[in-house]
């Protein structure tokens, strides 16, 4: 009997006392995920066992859409295309974020900022990046080898630098943690390098490797903005999504995919649950923190390695940066800012730019909060072993639905008259609302994983000492928990910064962020105001992260306890 | 079963009689249960502790001791039972109702805070004063020797450091009971000893009551001041380290206190029994035999020599092997009327006697006295 | 810059919680598909005329905007729909979601115009019309010659160099669609897309995407409308509109009231200065077919002949045949792998 095994039942968790709140607590933030993603998606996707008229009629939309032709082909295509683009990802993050959290190359901050690069940007900027590198005016066409930007290869690609930030996020927070001793001991016991790497470094980020896995993969196969613009004509079932829903208007059918999409979190979840059953606390209150030894030779590799996928990001993006600053894309390529000039002229961008900012920090605070508390609650096991379950899963679905079918979701959910969240409707908050509830995934997981990694009994010796919950959050766990606190919100807030697709359909006049503007300007044909107005956005983002670096690093200072030689 | 006494015992005339302190009454558990989903992983345990006592809770691995600890800790709820400290009964109350100090296995001391910061802690939040606070840290870096190391971070200490920050932590709020949960096994042997007598010390001296769960014999029959032995959930046997030692209930105690040879009996009645094609004599009588009965005896307690033949209690063997343990030479020995059996001899090695050779002749002799009938483990 | 940069912040904040209502002002919300200049100076006039009523608009693309009323059918946020295709207010409008209203000058506009029911729905703002945007300096590279006509897409020398949008997702593929039902016939039609998918290399989601392609030279001929045609020329992109000599498929934009509208009274007098001269002439200035036959206005650079081109279309016929025609492009184009470039 020992310490780590942690117990399944009604076990008394610090700060939660009497069993009611310990039920309490778990319900609420069940309810609240409910209200803000749950019942809204489910608004939308219960459509798909009704008709038109609502009246219910079981599996007649499924048996129809089977019908359809074309399902089995978009189906293979989303299925082998976010495998590969996968595959891809977890290999150029893995070696990356090894390289920014376990090594000692020059420039990791700097790397770190490039990687998360694509997640400040608006999509809209690596697809104009791409085209212009790749398209058929592309400079780099020729590396394609004949093939054609316009279908799997660039749904592969595209979608690669889509969702490498996250995997590096995932991954770097996985490796970053760890205990420096075990290194010590492996090397004690005459473990070479590549031993250690094999035998403590991989099966420690396990669990990381897993969760990054099934995000990209998941954030992949639901993605809609990649294969419209790079797709061609390779058809996959996010775009289904789309044709049925706003083609025609057929939200029964719409429903159907928007439920079929959920097939592979459901299998994520279940592929989470099993590798977190697994994971065992990874830093005790004796941890020491990782120290990466000096090894020029694997440092210089992973260093070039760095280099190498840090110039694609920055060509990628830098390519799209010079589309806003010439005169016309391909034919007129003279440099100037008119495209920044005209776009300055207009108070509506103005005002959409002001929008934005608040509610990417209305979205950091509100999402910080929420994500540690769920966090906290799934680490610690608080409540009921179902109701814990329960929240654990309903925390994967975000992740798992369309911005689509979110943003629909909730004009059926919040502007039902009898909804008591009604007065909501047209205001920003529940514009923070549902991009909270649309990016929860991931910092959910974070605060869970950092918290994993955190000694329990950390909780119990702060409450044995008779500490409240306010007073060891205060002077324990806020302290501890400082810098992940800084990245979800950071994450949130470029995330935020960014999103459009669930907000189209919620957005009013008073409301309009700059993401929409970008889209309106791009449908209006003004292309280089459009790469002007996202390079804004993204500088603003880039702002935002720098604010969040120099603040994690300026914690990082302060907390001389971090460091083994004081 | 819960506080059973040993049965079937032959009980030695020497043997300590129990009862000489006031009726354990400082904490009191009574029935206490806890499930996890369908394991029941504490089944009924009643226990009583006094005032000033230092009880070591000892058991294998899931035997249920930390959950027993974290029980009377409150970070676990019983699902049935009682429990009582000082007179109140505090089964419901949460962890920070509770009146005690605890150290945990891995120490989780709070990484952020130095080591009088982490004292410091528990102060911080009854309101005394700034002065009266730092008078009490710097009495409690004292108390543990760690003075000069005031301002250093959990990272930057020792093992045997880190573990006396606990304990002061621990410690800082005066607390009427000192709950540890295996808090020396993370250290190394020398290091762990010299705690363990500091540790002990200080109980004496602060005298407070104190629980401790390990799974170390070694430790707990030198720290404690009485033991619960637990198994699957259960308590096999209360008592002084002593008491235990000498009259184990079971052959499981025994053997978990330290060796134990046990010979199958084959046939016996009041003090004559016979074991290893060798009559044996008790030191006093039994009432009946019990099934599956076991002839013990602690290998400290043979003594070889040919004048031993003949004798009572006297086993001709031959010598298996020998190996020099420092203060004693461990004989293991085949009797020759069963010489598929094993008997294990301690002989000490500062009297000059020579190292018996394997494939020897020898006699073994036990006194009647350190003989137990003991209930086997089917 | 600064200072409206921080009022914009401050106003952003202040949007969290629900818009009070102000007792002196007035609020009209208006959806709009618009062109967005267009929208925005229709509305300055608008605003001009009653300067008590505020209006709040809403700019989106055609399906998004029609999705989003039919999802808000239990609650409607719009008072008035400012400029959508015809057939897709109809897909509201089946679902009972518009208002009949006859706007004070709707006996004034040009008949085509008019919805024509006795109890009209909609009415005409403007019509847009199937172009081609032909990209002169990539077809010169690869030695192309320019069609003349729809027939000659189907030329081989065109394969891979065509970009259409999906009828499945846009409004803009169905006007040629249906363009080429009307010109071929039935069969001929069909027998037209059919060789047409050999040569196009891509199906789009968005009408004016294709054109946008011609503009940036990622493909040669873009199935399209004028407007982002014009635009890219005005921009500088080497785009020739082609009007093909068959004729044009075309559709109207037209406004209609949403039922329910809780501004009703202004979305009224919405829908009556959408009706008057004026402000088709300020739509005029955008699109050179408006509600009043006699505006002849030309918008920079746009094709002079386009209303000499548009077909005679039975829109009656053809919102009833939408289904089956997208079932039937689905079942024809949907699945099969087009051909690589």
């Amino acid at each position: 009997m020992s310490g780590a095994t942690v117990a399944a039942g009604p076990t008394r968790v610090p700060f939660i006392s009497g069993r009611g709140t310990r039920i309490l607590l778990p319900l609420l933030l069940v309810a609240v995920l409910s209200a803000a993603a749950i019942l809204p998606i489910a608004a939308l996707l219960v459509r798909a066992f009704l008709d038109r008229d609502g009246r219910f009629v079981g599996l007649a939309n499924f048996v129809r859409y089977a019908t359809e032709p074309g399902l089995a082909v978009a189906a293979w295509n989303s299925l082998t295309l976010s495998a590969l683009a996968t595959l891809l990802t977890i290999g150029l993050a893995y070696p990356f974020a090894y390289a920014i959290t376990r090594t000692r190359m020059p420039g990791r901050g700097m790397f770190r900022l490039i990687a998360l690069l694509p997640l400040l940007a608006p999509s809209l900027l690596p697809a104009f990046g791409l085209v212009y590198l790749f398209g058929n005016q592309g400079w780099l066409r020729g590396w394609l080898m004949g093939e054609s930007l316009y279908g799997p290869v660039g749904i592969v690609l595209a979608s690669v630098f889509y969702a490498f930030p996250h995997a590096v996020l995932i991954l770097s927070a996985g490796l970053a943690a760890g205990d420096q001793r075990i290194y010590e001991a492996a090397r004690a016991l005459r473990a070479g390098p590549w031993r250690r790497f094999v035998t403590v470094t991989l099966p420690s980020s396990r669990y990381a490797l897993i969760s990054a896995a099934s995000i990209v993969y998941v954030l992949v196969f639901t993605d809609f903005g990649i294969p419209s613009v790079v797709g061609g004509s390779t058809n996959v079932l996010a775009t289904d999504i789309y044709k049925l829903v706003i083609g025609r208007f057929d939200f029964e059918m719409g429903a159907v995919v928007g439920v079929l999409l959920l097939a592979p979190a459901v299998a994520a979840y279940l592929v989470d649950w099993l590798a977190r059953r697994s994971q065992r606390a990874m830093i005790s209150g004796r941890s020491v923190p990782i120290a990466p030894e000096r090894m020029p030779g694997r440092d210089l590799a992973l260093f070039g390695f760095c280099l190498l996928v840090a110039a694609a990001v920055i060509g990628i993006i830098g390519m799209a940066v010079y589309g806003s600053l010439v005169r016309f894309w391909p034919y007129n390529l003279n440099l100037g800012l008119h495209n920044y000039a005209r776009l300055l002229e207009d108070d509506d961008e103005f005002r959409a730019i002001g929008n934005s900012l608040a509610l990417a920090a209305g979205t950091a605070a509100l999402g910080t909060l929420l994500a540690m508390l769920s966090g906290w609650i799934v680490a610690r096991r608080i409540g009921p072993a179902a109701l814990v379950q329960g929240l654990q899963g309903l925390a994967m679905v975000p992740v798992a639905v369309p911005g689509l079918v979110l943003g629909l979701g909730y004009v059926f959910f919040f502007n039902d008259p009898a909804n008591p969240l009604h007065a909501l409707q047209g205001t920003l908050a529940i514009l923070v609302l549902c991009t909270v509830a649309h990016f929860y995934t991931v910092p959910h997981l974070m605060a869970v994983g950092e918290l994993l990694r955190l000694d329990r009994e950390i909780d119990m010796a702060a409450q044995a000492l008779r500490a409240g919950p306010a007073s060891a959050g205060r002077r324990i766990f806020l302290p501890v928990l400082a810098p992940t606190l800084v990245d979800i919100a950071g994450y949130f807030f470029v995330n935020a910064m960014t999103t459009v697709s669930a907000l189209i359909f919620l957005f009013t006049a008073q409301t309009r962020v700059a993401a929409i503007a970008v889209i309106n300007l791009v449908e209006g044909s003004r292309i280089g105001q459009a790469a002007a107005f996202a390079t804004l956005i993204m500088a603003l983002s880039i702002g935002a992260a720098l604010i969040q670096i120099s603040l994690r690093a300026a914690i990082l200072r302060a907390q001389r306890w971090r460091r083994r030689e004081g | 079963m819960a506080v059973a006494g040993p049965l079937h015992v032959v009980r030695p005339a020497d043997a300590p009689e129990e009862g000489g302190r006031p009726a354990p009454s400082f904490l009191v558990t009574e029935g206490l249960t806890k499930r996890f989903g369908a394991t029941i992983v504490v089944r009924d345990v009643s226990i009583a502790i006094g005032t000033g006592e230092f009880v070591c809770i000892l058991g294998p691995s899931g035997c249920g001791k930390t959950t027993l600890l974290r029980l009377i800790a409150g970070f676990e709820q019983a699902d049935a039972g009682a429990i009582r400290q000082a007179g109140r009964d505090i089964t419901a109350l949460p962890p920070e109702a509770r009146d005690f100090g605890i150290v945990f296995q891995s120490y989780a001391l709070f990484p952020n805070r130095d080591v009088a910061g982490n004292i410091a802690f528990g102060l911080e939040s009854t309101g005394i004063d700034r002065a009266a606070r730092a008078r009490r840290v710097a009495e409690l870096l004292a108390l543990v020797g760690l003075a000069p190391h005031a301002g250093k971070y959990p990272s930057q200490l020792s093992g045997g450091q880190q573990q006396r920050v606990a304990l002061a932590r621990a410690l800082a709020l005066s607390p009427g009971l000192l709950l540890l949960d295996e808090p020396l096994s993370a250290l190394d042997a020398n290091v762990r000893a010299a705690l363990r007598d500091e540790l002990r010390a200080l109980q004496r001296r602060l005298g407070v009551t104190a629980v401790m769960v390990t799974h170390d014999q070694q430790e707990a029959l030198s720290i404690a001041d009485r033991l619960i032995v637990m198994r699957a959930g259960a308590i096999e046997q209360v008592g002084t380290p002593m008491a235990l030692y000498q009259q184990p209930a079971n052959l499981f105690v025994a053997r978990f206190l330290g060796d134990m040879n046990a010979l199958p009996v084959e046939a016996g009645q009041g003090a004559e029994i016979r074991a290893a094609g060798t009559a044996f004599r008790l030191g006093a009588p039994v009432d009946a035999v019990p099934p599956r009965a076991m002839l013990c005896f602690r290998p400290a307690a043979v003594s070889l020599g040919a004048e031993m033949r003949g004798a009572a209690n006297a086993v001709p063997a031959r010598v298996v092997s020998a190996g020099f343990r420092g203060d004693v030479i461990r004989v293991l020995l085949a009797p020759e009327a069963a010489p598929e059996l094993r008997i294990e001899a301690e002989i000490p090695s500062l009297r000059p006697v020579p190292v018996p050779e394997p494939g020897e002749r020898v006699v073994a002799g036990v006194q009647p006295a350190h003989l137990l009938l003991l209930e086997g483990e089917g | 810059m600064f200072r409206t940069f921080i009022a914009a912040a401050v106003a952003g904040i202040a949007s969290f919680a629900p818009i009070a209502a102000d007792a002196q002002q007035r609020t009209l919300t208006v959806y709009s598909s618009l062109d967005e200049d267009q929208a925005k100076a229709l509305i300055k006039g608008f605003e001009a005329k009653h300067p008590q009523v505020k209006v709040n608009a809403i700019l989106g693309s055609t399906a998004p905007i029609i999705a989003r009323v039919i999802a808000e059918a239990a609650a409607p946020q719009a008072d008035i729909i400012m400029g959508n295709a015809v057939s897709a207010l109809m897909a509201a409008d089946a679902r009972g979601l518009l208002l009949a209203y006859k706007p004070a000058q709707y006996d004034k506009v040009s008949p085509v115009m008019r919805d024509g029911r006795a109890e009209p729905v909609w009415l005409g703002i403007d019509a847009w019309a199937s172009s081609i945007c032909f990209n002169t300096v990539e077809a010169a590279k690869k030695n192309i010659p320019a069609p003349k006509s729809w027939a000659d897409l189907a030329n081989p020398v065109y394969k891979g160099h065509i970009t259409m949008p999906s009828p499945l997702s846009s409004g803009t593929a169905l006007l040629a669609v249906n363009g080429w039902l009307t010109i071929f016939g039935e069969k001929g039609g069909w027998d037209f897309m059919d060789k047409l998918h050999e040569n196009v290399s891509k199906y789009g989601h968005s009408g004016s995407a294709p054109c946008r392609q011609a503009a940036a030279g990622e493909t040669i001929i873009g199935i399209s409308y004028a407007t982002p045609g014009v635009k890219a020329i005005n921009e500088g992109a080497p785009i020739q509109i082609i009007l093909p000599s068959e004729g044009l498929g075309w559709e109207i934009e037209a406004a209609a009231i949403v039922k329910g509208a809780k501004n009703l009274a202004d979305a009224k007098l919405m829908a009556d200065w959408i009706s008057s001269r004026e402000a088709a002439e300020i739509s005029a200035k955008y699109l050179p077919i408006s509600a009043y036959d006699d505006i002849q206005v030309l918008p920079k650079n746009y094709p002079a002949d386009e209303k000499a081109k548009l077909l005679k279309m039975d829109f009656a016929k053809l919102a009833a045949s939408r289904e089956a025609v997208m079932a039937e492009w689905q079942k024809r184009y949907g699945t099969k792998v087009p051909p690589k470039s």
